[in-house]
């Protein structure tokens, strides 16, 4: 559906030319849900902006559908206005001087279309505004507003929608609840969303693909459940769900475990099965799956590691914990979630368990 | 409200340390009202006494309608009037189309326009309207004008082809003069309105022209109605372009009337106060419409607080023919009546760039001008005047400001405050300059014919803007900054002094320079109220003018358009420095 392929985009700044999207390719699925996650700073919002047509790239291009929005090849460059593109932008952009009816409207009175009046009514009552059609939208809430913006978005009908970061200004309880009612609006209406967000729970309970970028890069493209469960690089790892990445060597491969020798001690993994002796190697290990055993629990095989807690934040149903293992170098720090009634304090040794298939290896070195 | 708090906690003992500093706010902003009431009040009053009487200001007054009468029911007063209301009408409109447009480009198009927008800050400071006309006479006066001179030469015309002494050049020099004010009036408007409000537009798919017209403008409606009726009542109230263009042409304003009621020999200030009545009114009214239009304000909020880069909109094909329309617009504006003194200030006559003339090329004019009369005590008076007001009316706007956005509990108090300061916003100089002249010939302070009078009417004049540049100022500064002053345990004139004045330091420069720049141009008043021994720049001007010494004008005002440069430089390093430092 949205195809773009070696897009580039530098801005001015203080005389130096900086780079922002740095030669990114990529295919969006018909009625897919894709989500751009990154830190700010990445292009994610500036890609999504190029996609509107509100910015002109410097090189590349895009196309959405059969046509042919942007190509610096070929001298094209469709405006925004022909793109028939539905946006929320992150301030939402409601236009003081307008009802929220007229703003909803206006879409549908700019695009010639029918019907204008009821189809503005409908589109309000599916984002739960019934009744509020005829207020200013300075009276509204931020929810509020956040819903206009949605309706005007969807009203008429584009083949694309196009969220910047719609909900990073709603309160914690209202995000969770506007995330749910945006995924049954996305799948009701089956158009081709893009979203751009900073938050890994949005991202990962929204999409059907996640592209995560850095520095202007695609850093990886994978589906949520791939994305968490068997990142490839480092950076993704860290950035969804955090991680502990241990880098060593390759020891030897025995039983269909390979040991890693590394700053936390040996380590043994599933995964690596194959790998010569002596070959770098990166390991990661989600914090929840580093478990710490009771005092007395009788424990021996593979990566038992003997830690000494030196921070502990309460959760709530979890505990945060860093350790420092007791064996190996022991500036190295693995964090831990502990189940908040594994009772440990401050300064107290405890040794934790790691299951050797809970042991990931990262394949692709970062970008 | 606030006494029944004061009640409630004063009988728990300790009322004293939270009525402490109210008692201390409310005694500041009565203050503020003494002192912002008494610059305005008083001179209206006495204008409206002197209107009603038929005697002069230092007798004891004899009530009569006849001034009233005379004014009102002459057949001349209407035309003028009629005449007045032209020439301001097409001015403010002509002014707001193309300074908007100009403002547009600048802020939302890669036109090359949007480097040179301190050319629009800096020409209307460094050519004020008594410079601006006489460049203007220079380049197309109907005898000696070069502009004409040149036509004539090289299409071997008989007849100048130009007339600046007629209706239409008083509103082309009008138009020109104010343009780079309204787009420095836009402009900021343009600047501070998210551009997604716009861009949303274009994603509902509508052209940029309906993104124009049913959203740029209506969210700009204020600025453009407020900025009409300021350009409106500027022009109704301005002097220079009717008195040297007009009344050569034998057009009579409105203004020129109150003018000529005061400078006639014997003066008849009553019949000024009579005329002068009509535009009290009419400023009073555009307040009061203004207040009106901007009166649900935050339908009009469009500032985020969030910083944003504006999208640009690439011009194409249009980009070069709109370049060249604002660096010709630019160049009239700026380049040309510059570059017209300064040529003329190193000839003998005016004439036309030639090897002739060239040759001619003498110095002689700045010795002349520096010897010409008190040539240079005016200019010495004008910058000490400017700075002195500059200096009380940023203390004040200051004060005003931070009480108006931050005080709580006295809502009628700070009201009147508010709109006090910003009466005088809509007042022409000729109104203040008539009306403080009438007070100061009433009161016993001996001060009528001093630079006092005249720092008096520069303050009243230009409090507003003070107030404005310092309240924008504030309004983006986070009140919890000063918050967190109060938790740290500072009282309320700690908070000011260490945090408010320290943060806002590079703002009070600009509101110093701001007002001292206007200080120094200003026309209408100061001609009213110097007098012998008191003449300022302006005044100074007309005075050459006046004696046909048009080259050694020349002269003189190159010097004052060099010292007024380097002083914005100066002015403008000294506010970045400031700036810097508490980065």
């Amino acid at each position: 559906m949205i195809n773009i392929s070696d897009l580039k985009k530098s801005f001015e700044s203080g005389g130096k030319a900086a780079t922002v999207l740095d030669g990114l390719s990529i295919d969006i699925a018909r009625n897919s849900f894709f989500t751009l996650l990154g830190p700010s700073g990445c292009g994610k919002s500036t890609l999504l902006r190029c996609l509107a047509g509100l910015e002109h790239p410097d090189s590349g291009e895009i196309s959405i559908g059969e046509t042919i929005a942007f190509s610096s090849s070929r001298n094209i460059m469709v405006p925004p206005n022909r793109r028939r593109i539905g946006m929320v932008f992150q301030s939402y952009a409601i236009w003081p001087h307008m009802t929220v009816g007229d703003n909803v409207a206006f879409p549908l009175q700019v695009q010639k279309q029918d019907n204008i009046r009821a189809r503005a009514l409908q589109a309000l009552s599916l984002v739960g505004l019934e009744g509020l059609e005829d207020r200013y939208a300075s009276k509204l809430s931020g929810g509020q507003q956040q819903r206009v913006a949605l309706a005007r978005a969807i009203v008429a009908k584009p083949d694309v929608l196009l969220l910047d970061e719609p909900l990073s200004n709603l309160d914690a309880a209202l995000r969770d609840q506007m995330r749910g009612e945006l995924l049954n609006i996305q799948r009701s209406l089956n158009v081709t969303t893009v979203y751009v967000t900073h938050d890994q729970v949005e991202a990962l309970s929204l999409s059907d693909r996640i592209a995560i970028m850095s520095k202007g890069r695609f850093v990886e493209i994978a589906s949520p459940d791939d994305l968490y469960n068997r990142p490839r690089t480092s950076f993704a790892a860290r950035f969804v769900g955090g991680a502990n990445i241990v880098e060593g060597r390759v020891a030897d491969t025995a039983n269909g475990l390979t040991t890693v020798d590394s700053a936390l001690g040996p380590v043994a993994t599933t995964g690596l099965a194959g790998q010569p002796a002596g070959d770098n190697a990166q390991l990661f290990i989600r914090p929840e799956k580093v478990v710490p055993l009771a005092a007395d629990a009788k424990a021996d095989g593979v990566n038992i590691f003997n830690c000494m807690v030196r921070a502990r934040r309460f959760a709530g149903e979890i505990t945060e914990l860093d350790l420092v293992p007791t064996t190996g170098r022991n500036e190295t720090l693995l964090s831990c979630k502990a189940r908040s009634s594994d009772i440990v304090s401050l300064g107290d040794s405890v040794r934790v368990r790691i299951d050797p298939r809970d042991v990931h290896v990262l394949a692709a070195e970062d970008a | 409200m606030t006494a029944a708090l004061g009640d409630s906690t004063g009988r728990r003992g300790w009322a004293t340390r939270w009525n402490g500093p109210r008692l201390g706010q409310r005694a500041v902003v009565i203050a503020l009202l003494l002192v912002v009431g008494y610059l305005i009040i008083p001179p209206i009053a006495a204008l409206l006494l002197g209107s009603i009487t038929d005697t002069p200001p230092d007798v004891w007054p004899n009530f009569t309608l006849s001034s009233l009468y005379y004014a009102y029911t002459n057949a001349d007063h209407y035309w003028s009037l009629a005449l007045s209301l032209i020439y301001a009408s097409t001015t403010a409109t002509c002014v707001l189309v193309v300074g908007g447009f100009l403002a547009w480009l600048v802020s939302r198009t890669d036109s090359y326009l949007r480097h040179l927008t301190d050319v629009f800050a800096l020409a209307p400071i460094i050519v004020p309207a008594v410079l601006f006309v006489t460049a203007w006479l220079l380049l197309l006066g109907p005898k000696g004008g070069l502009i004409n001179q040149w036509a004539m030469q090289t299409l071997a015309l008989e007849e100048p082809p130009f007339n600046l002494l007629s209706l239409g050049g008083m509103i082309w020099v009008g138009i020109l003069q104010e343009l780079p004010l309204a787009f420095l009036w836009l402009w900021p408007a343009f600047r501070s309105m998210n551009s997604d409000l716009e861009d949303a537009g274009l994603m509902a798919g509508a052209t940029s022209f309906t993104v124009i017209r049913r959203i740029t403008l209506p969210l700009l409606r204020p600025a453009i109605l407020s900025g009409w009726l300021m350009f409106f009542i500027y022009s109704l109230g301005a002097l220079a372009v009717p008195l040297m263009i007009g009344l050569p042409a034998g057009y009579v304003l409105y203004s020129t009337e109150i003018y000529l009621a005061v400078h006639r020999v014997p003066s008849d200030l009553n019949l000024a106060s009579a005329y002068s009545l009509l535009l009290v009114l009419m400023t009073f009214a555009g307040v009061a419409v203004y207040r009106h239009a901007t009166r649900e304000v935050s339908r009009f909020t469009t500032v985020t607080g969030k910083a944003f880069n504006p999208r640009l909109v690439r011009l194409g094909r249009w980009r070069w023919p709109i370049n060249l329309f604002g660096l010709t617009v630019l160049f009239l504006c700026a380049g040309l009546p510059i570059l017209v003194l300064v040529w003329n200030a190193f000839l003998p006559f005016p004439q036309l760039p030639s090897a002739q003339a060239f040759s001619l090329m003498t110095l002689e004019n700045f010795r002349a001008a520096m010897n010409y009369g008190p040539a240079i005590r005016a200019l010495y008076d004008s910058i000490v005047l400017g700075l002195g007001a500059g200096v009380v009316s940023t203390i004040l706007g200051c004060i005003i400001a931070w009480c108006t956005l931050r005080f709580r509990g006295m809502p009628y108090l700070l009201g009147l405050l508010d709109q006090l300061s910003t009466v005088p916003i809509a007042m022409p100089g000729l109104i203040v300059g008539v009306s403080v002249l009438w007070l100061y010939l009433i009161l016993p302070l001996p001060i009528y014919g001093t630079l006092w009078i005249l720092l008096i009417a520069y303050i009243t004049l230009h409090l507003p803007y003070a107030v404005r540049i310092c309240a924008s100022s504030l309004a983006q500064l986070h009140p919890e900054l000063e918050e967190a002053g109060y938790v740290s345990g500072a009282n309320w004139l700690t908070v000011f002094r260490r945090i408010i004045l320290a943060l806002m330091a590079p703002s009070l420069v600009t509101s110093v320079l701001y007002v001292g720049l206007r200080s120094f141009r200003e026309y209408s008043a100061s001609i009213l109220l110097a007098g012998p021994g008191s003449e300022v720049f302006s005044v100074m001007v007309l005075d050459m003018w006046d004696g046909g010494n048009l080259n050694i004008l020349c002269a003189y005002v190159t010097v004052v358009m060099v010292i007024l440069g380097t002083l914005v430089v100066v002015a403008s390093q000294l506010g970045r420095r400031l700036g810097t430092s508490l980065h």
